[in-house]
């Protein structure tokens, strides 16, 4: 195995899906590959702290704020059949287009 | 609760809002790399998903039906903000940089100690923010929002290969431009 076959596998190494047969020789390249290792520990701590990262999370007092907004929008609208609405499927649309 | 959502249960709608809001926000959010946009868009996924939870067959996970949604509207979003450009999941995956490893520097064990929390926030949404959309979008769903291969294939319809092949270039480019930040040479990045 060389690095592009190691590559190749690096996510079902990382996912823990990688076939059982090569397992073996996954590791024994890792272990005698310096470069290799070096994108294996890498990478894990780039997942890891895009994991950790919690910028992206949503603060308490806007998720409130959202989630009345939407349940309002709900309630007001409601679902779409009972909303009036045009059904192109209908008798009368074809007749409207015809004219 | 989806059963009693679907029945017209508002009251279960909203604990089904509550449940899902931050994954819907997070995902909207590092798709579109915008806070506001990403504030619009939950709202419009679950006031969509609202109208259409007769449509939702309980073939997939409910959560995974709610990502799908919110993915076509960060995507839209994306678009109608860069209106020249055309913005796909099949966006600039032709390019293979970063895909191949360069930078063979090992990280300080903790390069956090060396950045304050806000640098180092603005390290990784400057750095996520430089992938494609595409790369982004597969990353966030299998490495942020734990999504499985199959769930994150479904939920931007996407093949199984597919999903894989985006997400290896993923981690591959964002560990390439981390690297650049974070190796043991105090070397400014590039
Ligand atoms: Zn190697």
């Amino acid at each position: 195995m060389n690095c592009t076959d190691f590559l190749a596998k690096l996510s079902d190494f990382f996912d823990g899906t990688i076939d059982p047969a090569l397992l073996d020789e996954v590791k024994a390249h890792l272990c005698s590959c310096h470069h290799c290792e070096v994108v294996v520990d890498t990478t894990r701590h780039t997942i890891d702290f895009y994991r950790a990262d919690q910028q992206f999370d949503l603060p308490e007092p806007v998720a409130d704020k959202l989630r009345s907004a939407i349940m309002d929008r709900c309630r007001t609208l409601g679902k779409p059949e009972k909303q009036i609405r045009f059904n192109p499927g209908t008798a009368p649309r074809e007749s409207l287009e015809k004219h | 609760m989806v059963e009693l959502a679907k029945a017209g249960d508002t009251g279960a709608f909203e604990t089904l809002v509550r449940k899902y809001e931050r994954q819907i926000f997070r995902t909207a959010q590092h798709i579109t790399q915008n806070r506001e946009d990403a504030e619009d868009i939950t709202q419009d996924v679950f006031f969509k998903a609202f109208q259409k939870l007769d449509q939702f067959q309980g073939n997939s996970k409910f959560s995974t039906w709610l990502v799908r949604i919110a993915v076509n509207e960060s995507l839209m979003r994306l678009r109608k903000r860069k209106t020249s450009k055309t913005v796909s999941m099949d966006q600039d995956v032709e390019t293979d940089e970063g895909s191949i490893p360069r930078d063979f520097a090992e990280w300080r064990p903790n390069p956090e100690q060396n950045f304050s929390q806000s640098e180092m926030g603005e390290i990784l949404r400057k750095t996520i923010a430089g992938l494609p959309p595409g790369f982004r979008t597969v990353f966030t769903l299998r490495d942020i929002e734990n999504l499985s291969t199959e769930e994150t294939a479904e939920a931007l319809g996407l093949s199984v290969p597919a999903v894989k092949s985006r997400l290896l270039r993923a981690r591959l480019q964002l560990r390439e431009r981390l690297s650049r930040y974070f190796r043991k040479t105090n070397e400014a990045p590039k």
